[in-house]
């Protein structure tokens, strides 16, 4: 009986889910973006008889959950999120089972910088093959992964990574639901969608903010209709002009780099602003802690210590002679004052905020917010990918000692009302004052912008200015659908936006 | 003694009310949080040794002398966990093993000095606060003299054993627990 007993433990052991190592993969292989959250294809086997799948893909400080219903197959291919960095891994479980053991994905070994020459993009098409022909990845001037239509990523923080997605769509192929919200939330951050084909954006059923006013561009004799949306833009070809033109690839490649260079017909200098959690984050230095105040339970619980300490001895010795019965009472009685006095209400931890909003066309905007908690706080933010509301996607930051640092990339937002008015940074200068001397003064709080603010501003200033870029700066008020947390005390610090100005209309 | 629990418990109260008077918590860097309760733990392990009174006598008082550091201990800990309202943290919680040990080695001396009189209380007082308080001190000067990085620092004392994550308790245990033992042991059990 025993043996049989083991026999099925070991016949459960067997079947329960494992992760096939060989097909699990990086959909970007070999590229990947360090830093940032790129396509993971999970794929779990031995699910038999298993209803519910929990995965989730960890990196240090962040974890992303989702649930996944596997009621009647054996196998299932999941696309989740996960980030390129070591340290990072995933792990599937099933709800109520304690069999989960993390695997760790090799990660993409051609690393893929941030690069104003050289964007990186995603490319989907009905026909991979023949979109690899017309947008090819050539080192130097653009590197791709293609996907086919129908697999488009419906969650954005699948396209973390890229600064551009293609899509060609020349038939007419219903995209996924869910894909129109995905585009309009990447490029609400920043991204740049160029659509070949046919495709909708801003469809009233889908609730999503109207992009900015239709602009007629025209690259290498093709014409493009540019929508401006938020931080990012559209840009839509007829496929017929796209085919008939000498270059499809230039002329794409042209639209890409027309939003990444801000309408110039030359880059910006440095690096690119990108999604990826900075060295040196913008964070304040933490206020001083609020003062605790003791409650009227301190106060009954020291004058009970007091009485306890003081009358148990002198009552009880005159009835028992001997004094040890008497110190082990007084033992536990206060024992048990202490584990009273552990009831009190204790201050919460204190979680710090300031956001930087990226406003641009149309009625859309997208937050990055950061993060400055206390460590008692917690070790790590948890997302559920399944929540439809949470769109979120956090990366942990450098943290000074006793504090855990995040920065929360926030899509779809609407532009903040503004404190005060703009100030327009050109050729590195705000107004007369250069953008260092201007960073300067907002610390002495010399400016519209707030102490807090002057964080956010000198540091938007020190990674940006350098570009040689036009931009708007403006103190907001802290902006609605911001990210809430109920089991802390939060204190909101400081809160701008930043509009990037485009050259030449 | 019949109230030492009471003299523990007023001093240290005392001792964190003082401290979160604004003016005393300004001048020692403290404010109304997690750093006020750590300065009473600190106030309760270093006053173990000062605060704990023996009963005088034979072997029969060693029963009653450890009874009454047990409620000592508890008195000690009762005032350390009210001062929770201003903490996040659980050292209160956290330190009860140390404090039980402090309390255990301090009061185990010094009811074994309280066999051979008052003279003797005194010594092992003065005795136990060198023991915890100078060889951390000499062993910070000869990492200073020596130009050795301050992260060579060993837990030497109880107070210092709080700024660490790795508190080692079995020393003062042992001493504790031979203390006591000695001081149950038979008189004149070493001249047989």
């Amino acid at each position: 009986m025993r043996l049989l007993l083991i026999l099925l433990l070991f016949a459960g052991a067997l079947s329960a889910q494992t992760i096939d190592k060989d097909r699990s993969r990086f959909l970007t292989t070999p590229n990947g973006r360090t830093g940032s959250y790129a396509p993971y294809r999970l794929v779990v086997d031995g699910l038999g008889g298993v209803e519910t799948l929990k995965v989730r893909s960890c990196s240090p400080g962040v974890t992303l959950t989702r649930e996944v219903a596997v009621g009647g197959v054996d196998r299932v291919d999941i696309v989740l999120p996960v980030l390129v960095a070591e340290g990072s891994y995933v792990v599937a479980s099933v709800p109520g089972a304690d069999n989960e053991a993390p695997f760790q994905p090799k990660l993409p070994t051609r690393r893929i910088e941030p690069d104003y020459e050289r964007p990186y993009i995603a490319v989907f098409s009905t026909d991979p093959l023949y979109a690899r022909g017309v947008l090819p990845s050539v080192p130097g001037t653009s590197v791709c992964d293609y996907f086919e239509l129908g697999e488009f990523f419906t969650d954005w923080r699948l396209l973390d990574g890229y600064d551009a997605i293609v899509i060609f769509n020349p038939t007419d192929v219903r995209l996924p639901s869910g894909s129109q919200r995905a585009i309009a939330e990447f490029c609400s951050l920043g991204g740049t969608a160029v659509v070949a084909g046919s495709f909708a954006l801003g469809e009233q059923s889908v609730g999503l903010p109207a992009p900015g006013e239709l602009q007629v561009k025209t690259f290498r004799d093709v014409q493009a209709r540019r929508f401006g949306y938020g931080a990012g833009a559209i840009y839509r070809f007829g496929a017929d002009d796209l085919r008939r033109s000498r270059s499809a690839q230039l002329v794409l490649l042209d639209a890409v780099l027309d939003q990444a260079w801000y309408g110039a017909a030359k880059a910006p200098a440095r690096e690119p602003e990108t999604r990826l959690a900075p060295q040196h984050p913008p964070l304040a230095p933490p206020l001083p802690p609020a003062d605790a105040t003791p409650t009227p339970w301190f106060w009954a619980m020291a004058g009970a210590l007091l009485l306890v300490c003081g009358l148990v001895p002198g009552v009880a010795s005159r009835y028992l002679k001997r004094t040890w019965p008497v110190q082990l009472g007084l033992l536990a009685l206060c024992s048990g004052l202490g584990g009273l006095a552990m009831l009190q209400a204790r201050p919460l931890p204190t979680v710090e905020l300031c956001v930087l909003m990226h406003t641009g066309e149309g009625e859309v905007a997208s937050g990055r917010v950061f993060v400055n908690a206390e460590e008692s706080w917690r070790n790590t933010l948890f997302v559920n990918l399944d929540d439809a509301e949470d769109r979120s996607l956090p990366r942990t930051l450098p943290s000074s000692p006793g504090w855990n640092s995040w920065l929360i990339d926030m899509p779809l937002m609407n532009p903040p009302a503004g404190r005060a008015d703009a100030v327009t940074l050109r050729y590195g200068m705000i107004g007369d004052d250069s953008f260092r001397d201007f960073g300067t003064k907002a610390h002495r709080g010399q400016t519209k912008f707030s102490t807090d603010d002057a964080f956010l501003v000198d540091w938007w200033l020190e990674t940006n200015a350098w570009r040689g870029r036009s931009a708007e700066l403006m103190p907001v008020e802290w902006p609605d659908g911001a990210v809430r947390f109920d089991d802390a005390r939060v204190v909101t610090r400081g809160a701008i936006s930043v509009t990037a100005l485009r050259e030449a209309g | 003694m019949r109230f030492n629990a009471l003299v523990v418990a007023v001093s240290l109260l005392a001792i964190g009310g003082l401290a979160a008077l604004r003016p005393v918590r300004e001048s020692l860097g403290l404010a109304l949080d997690d750093s006020l309760q750590l300065a009473v733990i600190h106030a309760e392990l270093a006053l173990a040794p000062l605060l704990f009174v023996p009963v005088r006598g034979a072997r029969s008082a060693v029963l009653s002398n450890l009874t009454a550091a047990a409620a000592c201990w508890a008195a000690g800990g009762a005032v350390v966990l009210l001062f929770s309202f201003a903490s996040m943290g659980s050292q209160g919680l956290d330190t009860r093993g140390l404090s039980a040990a402090v309390w255990l080695a301090s009061a185990g001396l010094l009811s074994l000095a309280a066999r051979g009189g008052p003279q003797w209380t005194g010594r092992a007082r003065v005795a136990l606060l060198a023991l915890f308080g100078l060889p951390p001190l000499w062993h910070y000067l000869a990492l200073e003299y020596s130009g050795a990085s301050a992260l060579r620092l060993k837990v030497f004392s109880p107070n210092w054993a709080l700024a660490t994550d790795d508190i080692s308790l079995w020393a003062l245990i042992v001493l504790g627990v031979v203390a006591w033992v000695a001081a149950a042991a038979p008189p004149g059990r070493e001249k047989a």
